[in-house]
């Protein structure tokens, strides 16, 4: 039997991309999964969302956030995914927007779940990003929450230590989701960016869910407070 | 635990015959892998009485700090899917301020790891296959009495992600993990004092020392397709000590 059968497990931003594979791989080992997502119901989607208990919940709106914790009593793994970059985060309007949705939904979500968490003595993953440790000049508030999203899993990894909860983090590289369909679209642009990935290909969704999934089974027991980058070697240039 | 299925897969675990390394060489084989390891020991039956579990496991003896004794190294592998590199010198008491010694840590830590990667590499790119390295929390920090552990630990790490650069386009992909302070026949010295180790406990979040189980996980986690897009990578196996 797998360890994460009869688990519950939340996954913000389930709905799509990495989040839905994370979603799904949880699933498959036996979890109950939760899963949210901006749309009004899990029928607004493409992609089957049937295994899942789907929520509405934006990340930029504090009674959403309010609602979804209320509605989860019990839980084991909190995977804080949910997450967007915007066309105007070099307006200040723009910027706070994407710092509310990218890292401060995701403190708010692990201090809501913390008693949750500590009670079954499970473990958070957050999702950063390669932005986490270098610039992506277009996105200066994408890159400042992903970055203090690494500051953040260290400090919860530390100071949660103590009630048996461990926080990781993972970093993922460019991966073959909808989110980056233009940069594919794009022949040149693809080929200068594979040039840079020693792997020379895209990372696929499951790839990271695998990495996910790690770190929130007892396999990963005595690590907290760390990031994991899951880029094909990008990283390394 | 993660149900991870090895079978089929031959694995080699330098210094699995105790600690670190004979966790994680039986956790591969638990995954149905057919594991050799190596040690510095006679046979196998010379492990009687240590924390080395040799059942199941094909024994080699190996000394990683004799290049002539690596290089005619032969265990008989036809195929190698994963190449685990857990055996490892440290020396107490200010001796690798001796330089003798500090070439000899140098030497089996470093160099050793080197040789034993390009030596496996062809068996390795024929079945796409990973490297792990077990490097150490010293692989990111000092160690006041340790300068030669250290420098090679440090140095491990720059070079899992040099050959992870360089054997990328054969599809070998080359990760590290970071032990903390782990407990096993190695670090003996350092948690056998009640008051010593109740101080190191004292600056380590989850509150306990590591098992070598705990870094086996993650070790057999970056060589498993788990981690197909993972290479250069190191993960921190160390309770939160240095988040």
């Amino acid at each position: 039997m797998s360890w994460a059968s009869g688990k519950t497990v939340l996954v913000t931003g389930g709905s799509q991309g990495i989040g839905l594979a994370t979603a799904a791989a949880f699933r498959d080992a036996g979890a109950r999964v939760h899963i949210s997502g901006t749309r009004a119901g899990a029928g607004d989607y493409d992609d089957d969302l049937s295994g899942f208990v789907y929520h509405k919940a934006a990340m930029s709106e504090p009674e959403d956030r309010a609602a979804l914790a209320a509605a989860i009593p019990v839980l084991d793994v909190l995977v804080n995914n949910a997450g967007m970059a915007g066309q105007d985060e070099y307006t200040l309007e723009g910027f706070s927007r994407i710092i509310e949705i990218n890292l401060t939904s995701v403190m708010d979500l692990c201090l809501r779940f913390h008693p949750a968490l500590a009670a079954s003595q499970g473990a958070v993953v957050n999702v950063g990003s390669l932005s986490s440790f270098l610039a992506i000049k277009e996105v200066p508030a994408y890159t400042t929450s992903k970055t203090a999203l690494l500051g953040l899993t260290r400090a919860l990894g530390d100071k949660w230590s103590a009630d048996g909860i461990r926080v990781n983090m993972v970093a993922p590289g460019f991966i073959e989701t909808r989110l980056t369909g233009g940069m594919r679209a794009d022949g040149d642009r693809e080929k200068q960016l594979m040039k840079a990935i020693p792997m020379r290909r895209w990372g696929q969704p499951a790839e990271i869910a695998d990495a996910i999934l790690f770190l929130a089974s007892p396999a990963a027991s005595y690590i907290t407070g760390q990031s994991l980058a899951i880029d094909g070697g990008l990283l390394l240039r | 635990m993660i149900t991870l299925d090895f079978s089929g897969q031959k694995v080699l675990v330098v210094g699995g015959s105790t600690g670190i390394g004979n966790a994680a060489a039986q956790l591969f084989r638990a995954g149905g892998a057919s594991v050799h390891v190596t040690g510095t020991r006679a046979d196998a039956a010379a492990y009687a009485g240590t924390d080395g579990d040799l059942a199941g496991l094909t024994y080699h003896r190996l000394d990683i700090g004799d290049r002539a004794a690596v290089a005619a190294f032969d265990p008989g592998l036809d195929r190698l899917d994963a190449l685990v590199i857990a055996a490892g010198m440290v020396m107490y008491r200010r001796a690798e301020f001796e330089i003798e010694n500090f070439e000899r840590v140098l030497s089996a830590n470093l160099t050793g790891f080197m040789q034993l990667s390009t030596k496996f590499l062809p068996l390795l790119r024929a079945a796409r296959g990973a490297i792990v390295n077990v490097g150490s929390v010293a692989s990111f920090r000092g160690v006041v009495g340790q300068p030669a552990y250290s420098a090679s630990k440090g140095g491990l790490l720059t070079l899992t992600k040099s050959l992870a650069m360089a054997f990328a386009a054969d599809g070998v992909r080359v990760n590290l993990v970071a032990p903390g302070l782990i407990r096993t026949k190695m670090t003996e010295v350092t948690w056998a004092d009640e008051r010593r180790a109740a101080a190191t406990v004292a600056a380590i979040p989850l509150r306990r020392l590591g098992e070598p189980g705990d870094v086996a996980g993650a070790i057999v986690f970056l060589c498993s397709p788990l981690a197909a897009y993972i290479t250069g990578e190191s993960i921190l196996v160390d309770g939160g000590a240095t988040a």
